[in-house]
């Protein structure tokens, strides 16, 4: 009979083996008796039995369900806009340039998620899409690299709680972001044209109103997006990692315990990291 | 202690239920069909924005069928709260799980997909240890769907429907039977599906999936999809339903933005008309 931990680190190797391409082709090329990055001998031998057409099949398939469900979420502007233009988000999937990724993708990395950022740019702007497009789709791909990356699956992992003392820089997931369009009043005039029984023979238009968005990502990867006031993107600019939050609120204009506050909420949504990144609670 | 599932009892008629999932995009066609639909299965927590979902949750009963974890390790608190939460706010009169391990236990690798574990004693252990727990935690009922592999694993030594009739014998819990998924099983073993049915635990059945199933490009082979059922998955439906003894509703498992009301009503009307028959 095999020990617990044995099982379990054998799926884990086996949803590896599906997941990242480079490290199944890895394994395929070994010879027997030898271990990679960390799998012992015994489970390269059961993920090499396995290996074969059945498992080429089924991870190209998970790829494409992997991408199919992010884009069905934060692409879902692009896909209403594609009652007009004609160009769903998801035809990307089925492209030969999302093919050539599979052989380096890793599902979930972030370099997988920049690279298919870019094709979803490279198809959706077009000329012939309304103006505003571009930014759109920048909005959608920013939401999709920034849930990209290990994740932590536990509520036991908090952000280490911040105080006046303390300093605090913007998290590697985030992004601070300005765009021309008003987007956010967009969104749901574009999903009402789209759904509408009547529809419009143009999409619709927006106006033309700069504004400054964060894009954030939990530690248990969820993204949020939060509409900065210039107070806000001040206090942002000024966590630099070595100003206090103290002095981050004086030169944002902001109240000591408001800003103390909103650093909390901040590194709790995953957008700014404090000294003590995440630790576990218990 | 939770009550079993088999004698969780919403509504005071005892007949079979047959429902679908709740898919927002037709949320507005699925009330104007309300007859259709004793009971809806709720694969995401309803957006604050939808307007459907309160005259969704007056009108229907709803089953809790969430991504809430997996049982090959314990639920933490965030989750279980999420889960009671939930199952709360719906009524739910059980709440639906898989059999299934799909990310890393570090975080660092995810399929986000159903994918089983490996069919072993230890996660045979681990899985009957983690839903006692899920259970007496959520204060109701738990079902456990089966889910397919796509591929064999040679230290996947027991046989799936052993370790399945091994786990509700130990924990009580009740079976949710994914009809499109012993399907595909049984294609890729060119086996019998009524045959290979019966190899499951039947008496533990509480709820039945059906669904629609189409030769996927990548797979080769029939896979899951938000389509009608086949007039032949219709009939396995049927012959299903008489092998289980204890069901109380059939689902149509459709939930994805690419289904269209026209298949979601259509295929309701199918299946209670080939039940009924």
């Amino acid at each position: 009979m095999t020990n617990p931990g044995s099982d379990r680190a054998l799926q884990d190797a086996l949803i590896r083996f599906l997941a990242d391409a480079p490290f199944r082709a890895a394994i395929a090329d070994l010879s027997d008796g030898e271990s990679l990055d960390g799998v012992p001998t015994e489970h390269v031998a059961i993920l090499r039995a396995a290996y074969g057409e059945r498992v080429r099949r089924f991870s190209r398939f998970l790829a494409r369900q992997y991408y199919h469900a992010r884009l069905t979420h934060f692409h879902r502007y692009s896909r209403a806009l594609a009652c007009w233009t004609c160009r769903h988000p998801e035809a990307i999937l089925r492209s030969p340039a999302f093919d050539a990724l599979l052989p380096t993708l890793v599902l979930g990395s972030r370099e997988a998620a920049r690279d298919i950022a870019a094709l979803l740019e490279e198809y959706l702007v077009t000329s012939e899409a309304p103006p505003y497009t571009a930014e759109l789709v920048r909005y959608q791909n920013a939401q999709l690299v920034a849930e990209a990356g290990p994740r932590v699956w536990r509520s036991d992992w908090r952000h280490s709680p911040l105080d006046a003392a303390s300093t605090a820089t913007l998290a590697t997931h985030a992004m601070l972001m300005s765009f021309e369009w008003d987007l956010p009043a967009l969104f749901p005039v574009l999903l009402d044209a789209a759904r509408a029984p009547q529809r419009s023979p143009s999409p619709p238009a927006a106006t033309r109103a700069p504004l400054t968005l964060l894009v954030a990502r939990s530690p248990r990867g969820r993204v949020s997006v939060l509409r900065c006031s210039p107070a806000l993107t001040r206090l942002l600019a000024a966590l630099d990692g070595k100003a206090t939050v103290a002095t981050a609120a004086d030169a944002a204009g902001i109240a000591l315990s408001e800003a103390v506050a909103i650093v909390n909420e901040l590194a709790e949504a995953g957008a700014i990291y404090g000294p003590g990144g995440i630790v576990r609670t218990t | 202690m939770s009550e079993s599932p088999h004698h969780a009892t919403p509504t005071a008629d005892d007949h079979l239920w047959v429902g679908a999932f709740y898919n927002p995009h037709l949320a507005r066609e699925t009330l104007d069909a309300a007859e259709l639909f004793d009971h809806l299965a709720m694969a995401d927590p309803p957006r604050a924005d939808d307007p459907y979902f309160e005259p969704t949750r007056e009108r229907f009963t709803l089953l809790l069928h969430d991504y809430l974890g997996q049982l090959s390790e314990p639920y933490d608190a965030h989750a279980i709260a999420r889960s009671r939460r939930l199952a709360e706010l719906y009524g739910s009169p059980w709440v639906a799980e898989h059999f299934q391990c799909l990310h890393t236990e570090d975080g660092r690798f995810n399929l986000d997909y159903v994918f089983p574990p490996l069919y072993t004693e230890a996660f045979l252990q681990r899985f009957i240890a983690n839903a006692r727990i899920l259970e007496w935690a959520i204060e109701r009922p738990l079902v456990m769907e089966n889910i397919p592999g796509f591929f064999n694993v040679s230290a996947s030594v027991i046989p799936e429907p052993i370790f399945l009739t091994r786990f509700f014998d130990a924990t009580g819990c009740g079976f949710l039977l994914d009809l499109p998924h012993i399907w595909i099983e049984a294609s890729l073993e060119a086996r019998d599906p009524a045959e290979f049915l019966l190899e499951f635990p039947l008496d533990r059945v509480v709820e039945i999936h059906t669904g629609g199933l189409v030769d996927d490009d990548d797979l080769h082979a029939p896979w899951i999809a938000p389509a009608p059922p086949s007039d032949e998955m219709l009939a396995f439906t049927r012959y299903a339903v008489a092998q289980c003894p204890g069901v109380r509703a059939v689902t149509f498992d459709a939930f994805s933005p690419t289904l269209t009301a026209a298949v979601l009503i259509g295929s309701m009307e199918r299946i209670r008309e080939r039940l009924a028959s």
